[in-house]
C-alpha cells in the first residue's frame, strides 16, 4: 500500500473507538442479560440504565439469558454487584 | 445501578496482551489459564465495539452485537485453552458479525453503501464521525466479506497473520494471499477516491 494509504488508515484506525458512555450503555445492558433475569436496555441516555422486564427482550435472548442463569455461572463469572 | 460498581478493577491479562488489542505482535503463546470475564470485557469491549462496526454491523444494532459476544465470551470462556485470547475473541467477533449482517441483508431491499442507509442516529455522534471514517467505511463496503475480514483484522486491528488464521479458521496462506489481495484493492480504491475528490475540487 501507499504511504498515503497507510497514513490514512493510521489516523482512522481509533476513529470509532466507544466513548465512556457506549462502554456503560453496553455494560449495564450485558449485566443485566448476564445476572437478572431482567435486561438492561441499551437505549438509555448518558450511561443511565433503564431498566426492562425480561419479557421485553427478543425470544432468542431471553432464551441465551434463561439458558446462562441455568447454567448457575458455570462460567464462573466474576460480575460483581 | 452505576456500571462503575459492576465490574473490578481488572488486572492486565498478560503483559503483552494489555494494550486493548492493538499491539501488533502476536502473543505468546501460553499455557491454558483461567481469565476472569471481567478482565476480557475491560481489555476487548473497545476492539470488539469497533471492529463489529467496521465488519458491517449497523450503528443501530451495535450494541446488541457487542452484548452477543461477550455473552458468547461469558458462556465459552472456560473452555478457551489459553493459546491466543485474541484469536478467539476476533473468532466470535467475526461470527457476531456475520449473523448480523445477514440478518439486515435480509430486511433491506436494496444493497445501498451503509454509508446512506445507516446513518448515526445521534446527531452529536454523527458530528463525531468525520469524513475519515465516512470514507473508510464506503472503501471497506468495496471489499468481498473475507478480503474486508482479512483486512479489518490486519490491517485495523493489527493482527499477525497467524491470530487472523486462527480467527478466520482459515489457512495460513489462504491468509497471506487474501490480505495482499485485500490491501491492493482497498490500496486502489483509495487512490481512485482521491484522485476523484482532485479532480472535484479542480
Amino acid at each position: 500500500m501507499t504511504p498515503e494509504t497507510r497514513s490514512f488508515l493510521a489516523a482512522v484506525r481509533h476513529a470509532e473507538d466507544p466513548s465512556p458512555g457506549d462502554e456503560s450503555r453496553v455494560l449495564a445492558a450485558l449485566h443485566g442479560a448476564l445476572a437478572g433475569g431482567t435486561s438492561v436496555t441499551a437505549a438509555g441516555a448518558s450511561g443511565a440504565a433503564k431498566v426492562a422486564l425480561a419479557s421485553s427482550v427478543s425470544g432468542l435472548k431471553l432464551l441465551t439469558v434463561l439458558a446462562l442463569l441455568a447454567a448457575g455461572a458455570a462460567a464462573g463469572s466474576v460480575f460483581v454487584a | 445501578m452505576n456500571p462503575s460498581m459492576v465490574l473490578r478493577h481488572a488486572a492486565p491479562l498478560h503483559a503483552d496482551q494489555a494494550t486493548d488489542g492493538r499491539a501488533g505482535e502476536p502473543p505468546r503463546e501460553t499455557a491454558p489459564v483461567a481469565v476472569p470475564f471481567q478482565a476480557v470485557y475491560a481489555e476487548y469491549f473497545r476492539a470488539m465495539w469497533r471492529t463489529l462496526r467496521r465488519l458491517g454491523v449497523p450503528q443501530a444494532e451495535l450494541d446488541d452485537a457487542v452484548q452477543d459476544v461477550f455473552i458468547v465470551v461469558h458462556r465459552r470462556l472456560p473452555e478457551f485453552d489459553g493459546r491466543s485470547l485474541r484469536g478467539w475473541l476476533y473468532a466470535i467477533a467475526v461470527r457476531v458479525a456475520s449473523d448480523h449482517r445477514r440478518g439486515a441483508t435480509q430486511q433491506k431491499t436494496l444493497p445501498l453503501p451503509e454509508a446512506l442507509v445507516d446513518p448515526a442516529p445521534d446527531p452529536a455522534r454523527a458530528s463525531e464521525v468525520g469524513e475519515s471514517v465516512r470514507l473508510l467505511h464506503e472503501l471497506l463496503a468495496e471489499l468481498d466479506e473475507p478480503k474486508r475480514e482479512v483486512f479489518v483484522l490486519g490491517e485495523l486491528e493489527e493482527l499477525s497473520a497467524p491470530e487472523i488464521a486462527e480467527a478466520l479458521g482459515e489457512n495460513l496462506n489462504t491468509v497471506y494471499a487474501r490480505l495482499r489481495a485485500a490491501r491492493a484493492r482497498f490500496d486502489a480504491a483509495f487512490r481512485r477516491r482521491r484522485a476523484r475528490d482532485e479532480r472535484s475540487v479542480r
